[in-house]
This record gives C-alpha cells, structure tokens and sequence, in this order.
C-alpha cells in the first residue's frame, strides 16, 4: 500500500531514474567537489582532475588512486583496482535486464554505481533498468561538474558538511537497505551479518574491499542454505 | 605545499582506471548475457545483493578505520527512516529530511 503511493505508477522507469539521479546528484556534487579540491591539493593538475571523473566515475577509487599515486602508479592502481571489485558482483546482478550485444551490454553495465544500483532495486530484489541508467545519466554529470569546481575554486570539504550534504548517501542507502528488508525478510540475518562483518574490516582493509567481505556470509550461507529451497520460499513477502 | 606529480604517469594511471572500471562493470552482464541464472543462482545473487546493500551503508556510515563516523548523522538519518516507515513518503524527500535534519544538528551541536 505505502510502496504504491511512493512509486507513482504513471512515471516511467526513466521519469523515475531521472528523479532520482537528481536527488543523488545533489550529494554527488557536493562529494566531487570535496574530490576535486583533495585532487588539486595533491598535486593533480585541475584539468586532470576532471578528466579523471569523466573516465573513471568512481569516487571511493578515485579517491584511493590520488592518495596512493605520490607511492607509485601501480601501488595506485592496486588500491583503486581493490576498491572497486565490488562492481563485479554488482554488475552480475544487472546481467539478465542489460539489452542488447557486447557492446551495447558493455555501455549499458557502465551505469552500475553505488548510488544507481541501489536505487534502482524493487523491493523484491530485482533491478529496474532504466532507473539505473536514468539515475546515472544525471550523476555522471554533476560529478564531473562537481570535481571541476572543486578542483578550480578549491572550497572547504567543511562547506559541504555544515550543509548536510555529506549524509544524503548514507540516508539513501539505508532507506533503500529498509525497503528490501521489508520485501525480503528472508534475507534480514544474512544481511546483518554482512553489515557486522563490513564493520569489522572497515578497522583493517580500504573500503572497497570491507564490502567484498561483507558480502561473504550472504554468498556462504545462501550457496548452503538456500540451493535447494524452493524458489517460491525465497520469494515470500511480508 | 602542493607536491609535482608526473603528468604523463597520472594520464596513463587515469586511462588504465577507467579501463579496469570498464572491465569491472561489463565482465558479469557479458559473459552471462541475458540468460536467466539458475534459481539456485538467483537466490545466491539476490541475498549477495542485499548484503552488499547492508555493507554499503555501513561503510558509508564508518569509512575505513571508523574514521568518518558521525553522531550527528544518526538523527537525520533516524527521522528518513521514520518518515519513510510512518508517512510513506518518497526517498527522495526522505534523503532530503536526513540533509536538512543533519545540518540542524550541526548548527546547534
């Protein structure tokens, strides 16, 4: 009943993607112009800064890249390459709503970032397409837009805290982590238990390589538990 | 003092990030097409969904070493989950709550 007042039937996948790309791309500007002034503090020409967040749309490795870089390209590349792993198994969950070949799968799985993939979840665990590209065809942007002020006019990453800005990621993720909770309370114990475990390496690894930890107890104890339970069992719904 | 770094290493290190990205991201829709994966399998990738989802937030919440931790985060986040749970309203008005709520914290704390 709420779930229907919340996702208007008469807006498109897009229409949704779009709107919410736009509530995220407040934050992701705000983040990419704390990246860009961090960048050129480290002595990454502005310029490449930018250039960095048109290829690369990836803040946590981006993030990793430039503090790591001053140690050598490949300790970088390592980082980064560390961080971002995640995006596989991310990606593999998309794999049977992508259309098209090669390429046009390969353009299309580009959508997957945090932000995009996690709002374009219903609440039964599959994925909306077209919310996941709308959502990142509107953050693309503001994170190039965003790294370029940031990396141009170097504003204070405190700027963006006093305004709140840097809690919008972690407020819609939870919301999103509840929604699919609700839906699928099968899943509740796995997921607290990925959430203990990322805790607890978040004290020793980089962020990145936490949520593939994370991840484990659920990949365990669902191959174990759940191969041979009915579909219809996994499926239930509150 | 900002430091010199080497701008043909960094543009070499730039392309091959957004390589690897690219790689990243396209390996599991490639190899698995638009295949439907075994329920078996799609069980296994719904519950790994799900306890990404829960490391995310957590790792937003923490950041590497519980450095990033904020208290003044949890009220706002608090009252998205609250006005999300009571109130039905969407996620986006709910993020927005938790910015605006937040800032308010920090004024006052």
């Amino acid at each position: 009943m709420r779930e229907a007042s919340v996702r208007n039937p008469e807006q498109s996948g897009w229409q949704r993607g779009f709107r919410i790309g736009i509530g995220l791309g407040v934050g992701t500007f705000g983040l990419a112009a704390s990246f860009g002034a961090f960048a050129a503090l480290n002595g990454v020409p502005p310029w490449l800064a930018v250039l960095m967040s048109l290829l690369a749309f990836s803040g946590s490795a981006q993030f990793a890249f430039v503090t790591t870089f001053p140690g050598g390209l490949w300790p970088a590349l390592g980082a980064a390459s560390l961080i971002n792993l995640r995006f596989i198994p991310m990606a593999a969950t998309t794999a049977d709503v992508l259309k098209g070949g090669f390429l046009r799968r390969t353009l299309e799985a580009q959508s997957v970032n945090d932000g995009s993939w996690a709002a374009a979840h219903r609440p039964d665990g599959t994925i909306e397409r077209e919310v996941m590209i709308g959502a990142t065809l509107i953050q693309w942007p503001a994170w190039a837009l965003g790294t370029a002020l940031g990396a141009f006019l170097l504003p204070s990453p405190e700027t963006v805290r006093t305004i709140g800005l840097d809690a919008i990621f972690p407020a819609f993720f939870t919301l999103l982590l509840l929604d699919m909770m609700r839906s699928q309370p099968i899943y509740r114990s796995l997921t607290v238990a990925s959430i203990c475990v990322s805790a607890l390496a978040l004290l020793v690894v980089p962020a990145g390589v936490a949520m593939l930890i994370g991840c484990t107890p659920a990949l365990l104890a669902a191959g174990k538990r759940f191969a041979d339970r009915p579909r219809a069992a996994a499926e239930t719904t509150p | 003092m900002i430091p010199e770094l080497d701008t043909g290493t960094l543009i070499a290190g730039i392309v091959l990030l957004a390589l690897m990205n690219v790689v990243y991201k396209a390996i599991g829709p490639v190899l698995l097409g638009d295949r439907r994966l075994p329920a078996a399998a799609d069980r296994v990738l719904r519950a790994v969904g799900q306890g990404l989802l829960g490391a995310l937030v957590i790792v937003t919440l923490l950041g590497v070493g519980w450095d990033s931790f904020d208290w003044t985060m949890l009220p706002g986040i608090g009252g998205a989950i609250a006005l999300r749970l009571w109130a039905g309203q969407s996620h986006l008005v709910c993020a927005l709550v938790a910015v605006a709520v937040t800032a308010a914290v920090r004024l006052v704390a």
